[in-house]
């Protein structure tokens, strides 16, 4: 009898521990959720998949003629705007040149395969290009465009 | 008699531990807090051969940054492709306002398969909510014909 107490005070130790744990990763979580600088801002986006077909939006074009804006809803590459709205590395929004940021398209599967391997020889952890205010000329920062991590299916 | 009592304590005791360990593990730091995945869109026939690609965004519960993949492949994994014919990049844009925080390398199959599904995570946005995107190159014969996915909806960080 002694024994089953024995075992059952352990077990309630062990219980005890694991629950607060549990109580602590909860606590932190809770934390981590109400952070100040959290973006509250009213949503932009679509909660749906634009319909097919949907018109891009028409950018703005700064005093050089070049587009600029987002390109979240751009249909294509072909769509997007000359400068592409982005957050450089320490967080200040700015632009990038669409050209830079998409790199050259290779012209076949071997060259792709080519261009991918000497971009990750040289550029392993990602390849910094400038970040520009709207004018395409004022860099303010760097954007990184970085290799992903590749799960085959 | 008392040892078939024990045993049955400690059995019992153990499967409530095994739950309250489990349901730790879960709410760690890099257990998810949400994912979002964007519709699939078909494209093609390039080559003969249809594509579909799609995107999405997962958030952890913690500090573990989030993370955009985007998906391409032959539509509904239906027959493998050479490697090099299929192309994707990852994105993620913040949703107040559509910046993009992050973008990876136009990546290709490197092996034959019928598709792949490239990730990164992102950190240079902060908090906030996120939208993942993407795009996939597919090899025509001839060039690749180049398409966005759609935007996911969007999680927040």
């Amino acid at each position: 009898m002694k024994r089953i107490v024995s075992a059952r005070r352990v077990l309630a130790g062990v219980a005890a521990l694991v629950v607060g744990v549990t109580a602590s990763l909860f606590a932190m979580n809770a934390n981590a959720a109400s952070e100040p600088g959290v973006d509250q801002s009213p949503t932009v986006g679509s909660e749906q998949a634009p319909e097919a077909g949907a018109e891009s939006p028409a950018w703005p074009t700064n005093a050089r003629g070049l587009t600029y804006g987002s390109s979240l809803f751009a249909e294509s590459p072909d769509d997007e705007p000359d400068l592409i709205l982005a957050y450089a590395e320490d967080g200040q929004l700015g632009y990038v040149y669409r050209d830079e940021l998409n790199g050259p398209m290779p012209s076949s599967p071997e060259e792709a395969l080519a261009q991918q391997a000497a971009m990750l020889a040289e550029y392993p952890d990602g390849r910094s290009i400038p970040v520009y205010e709207a004018d395409g000329l004022t860099k303010i920062g760097v954007f990184v465009v970085t290799p992903g991590i590749v799960t085959t299916r | 008699m008392w040892r078939g009592s024990v045993s049955r304590v400690v059995v019992r005791g153990m499967g409530v531990i095994v739950c309250m360990v489990a349901t730790t593990l879960a709410t760690s730091p890099a257990a998810w807090a949400g994912y979002a995945a964007g519709a699939y869109k078909t494209l093609g026939p390039y080559g003969g051969i249809k594509y579909e690609n799609n995107a999405d965004i997962v958030t952890y519960v913690g500090s573990t940054p989030p993370s955009a993949g985007a998906y391409s492949g032959t539509v509904g994994g239906a027959g493998n492709v050479p490697a090099g014919w299929i192309g994707v990049n990852a994105k993620s844009y913040s949703t107040a306002g559509g910046g993009l925080c992050v973008q990876t390398y136009m990546t290709y199959s490197s092996i034959t398969s019928s598709g792949f599904y490239v990730s990164t995570p992102f950190t240079n946005c902060g908090r906030g909510n996120y939208q993942g995107k993407g795009q996939s190159a597919s090899w025509t014969g001839t060039g690749y014909a180049v398409n966005d996915t759609y935007a996911s909806p969007y999680q927040t960080w």
